[in-house]
């Protein structure tokens, strides 16, 4: 008789349901698991979205490069505005989105969709000692995502067009 | 005995109750939204950033293959506009948008631009076409050779509407016809130009009508093709030879463009009558068009660029 109780004693345990403990502790595990996953993809999104903000940071000064590069500069006529030697900033560029494309004529059924990112834009045009013909230019474009500092810097030279 | 076999039997032969059943599909229920939550989450996600990757990527190869084809234009830009139809010049005018890169003022905007590129050259000239190896003043056609072969094809096959550029007399000219087109078996080619040279082209050893003795001289010639970009249907398209006429005549470099009138000219002041400048501003939008999801909706990509020619002032004085 006792045998045969806990025989039976086996058999009802092994039909026995989870206990309210262990579905909280799997329900825990998978709400980890959950939001952990939607965290590390929110940030995966957040680090697309920042080299894409680098991508267009980097257009911004390679732009201002070519003004530099192309602006004509004769070595016998007065040096042009923009080759004056000094930092200049520029402040609150739109980093990834042209304000004028929401005028009527120029927007898509998705132009709202843009988020503007304002940048500051900084040049700094340095004589080259010695050469009078010659310059060194650096353009930096900062610009923040959340609440993060980011930078790209591009240098190049710059001689006159004749010698 | 008997009793208790059977009562054990009975319970071990027994179902789930219907409030079991009830409770258990319940817990599966909210179990399975829950995975389905995440999923879909996670998709949606997923595919708003591919989707933002994506018109990300239309915009930037857009402006690196427009940068790389503008920056080498040899004339000033002529902005364009496309109606689906026909292909017309447009007329900007300044508009009192300031653009916050350059400062100058935007003209009003073109959904096309045009401009010249170099596409052969520098050809030796070898005579007028009719046997005569100097070309005389009032002479209209040339003969130029294009060889030497690249990969056993010619690098470049003269056309109506290109402009030949001969810097020794610093004169460009438009090539209104071409008499003999060169081949694989004959480089050289005649074509007619449209004013005559003004000046005479020596092109072997001799002596000038003034007496002056030319050893091996050479004269060249640098031939332009009139090319240009054009958006039309969220496409990008490019014309290595504008207006297109055959079908190969327009390529398509980025699909998802979404700016309807991406280009503009650049004007030092709201009240200028002319462009300031030779460069060309270029404001383009790119979306995902395929992308459909509401609930995570994504963002356009907009890269603006101001784009200057080579050279300035360019080698071209016409457009």
């Amino acid at each position: 008789m006792r045998k045969q109780q806990s025989h039976f004693s086996f058999v009802s345990r092994s039909r026995a349901g989870f206990t309210v403990l262990e579905l909280s502790f799997a329900v825990a595990i998978f709400a980890f698991f959950a939001i952990g996953s939607i965290q590390a993809l929110l940030q995966f999104n957040r680090f697309a979205s920042n080299a894409r903000y680098q991508t267009l940071a980097t257009a911004a000064a390679q732009q201002k490069i070519d003004q530099v590069l192309t602006t004509a500069w004769s070595v016998s006529g007065t040096r042009p505005t923009v080759l004056t030697t000094g930092t200049t900033t520029e402040s609150n560029l739109p980093l990834n989105n042209d304000t004028f494309n929401s005028a009527s004529g120029l927007s898509s059924a998705f132009t709202s969709l843009d988020t503007q990112v304002l940048d500051p834009r900084t040049t700094v045009i340095s004589a080259v000692s010695g050469n009078t013909r010659l310059l060194s230019v650096a353009v930096t474009v900062s610009y923040t995502y959340r609440g993060r500092a980011y930078s790209i810097t591009l240098n190049s030279m710059r001689a006159t067009d004749d010698f | 005995m008997i009793f208790e076999k059977m009562k054990t039997h009975s319970k071990k032969n027994s179902g789930y109750t219907l409030v079991e059943l009830i409770i258990s599909t319940g817990i599966a229920g909210l179990l399975g939204m829950g995975v389905l939550l995440y999923m879909s989450t996670a998709m949606r996600m997923v595919s708003r950033n591919l989707a933002t990757n994506h018109s990300h990527e239309a915009v930037r190869g857009s402006v690196e293959r427009m940068l790389s084809d503008l920056h080498n234009a040899s004339s000033i830009f002529t902005l364009v506009t496309y109606d689906g139809t026909t292909y017309s010049d447009f007329t900007p005018s300044v508009t009192t948008n300031q653009d916050a890169y350059s400062g100058n003022y935007i003209s009003t905007r073109a959904n096309g631009v045009k401009y010249f590129r170099i596409a052969g050259g520098p050809y030796k000239l070898t005579g007028d076409g009719s046997g005569n190896t100097t070309v005389a003043s009032n002479a209209t056609a040339l003969q130029f050779d294009f060889g030497p072969l690249v990969n056993g094809a010619l690098p470049y096959t003269p056309s109506v509407g290109d402009k030949v550029q001969i810097p020794l007399i610093s004169q460009e000219y438009d090539i209104t016809a071409v008499n003999t087109a060169p081949t694989t078996s004959n480089t050289k080619g005649i074509i007619t130009v449209s004013s005559t040279t003004g000046f005479t082209l020596y092109t072997v050893t001799g002596t000038t009508a003034s007496g002056l003795t030319l050893t091996n001289p050479i004269t060249t010639g640098y031939f332009y093709k009139r090319s240009g970009y054009t958006v039309w249907n969220n496409q990008l398209r490019y014309h290595p030879k504008y207006p297109p006429v055959a079908a190969s005549d327009t390529l398509f470099v980025r699909h998802n463009i979404t700016s309807p009138k991406p280009f503009g000219l650049l004007y030092s002041g709201s009240s200028a009558a002319t462009p300031s400048t030779t460069s060309l501003r270029m404001s383009l939008e790119a979306y995902d068009t395929n992308y459909s999801s509401k609930l995570y909706q994504n963002g356009t990509s907009t890269l603006q660029a101001i784009i200057p020619s080579r050279t300035y002032p360019t080698t071209l004085t016409t457009n």
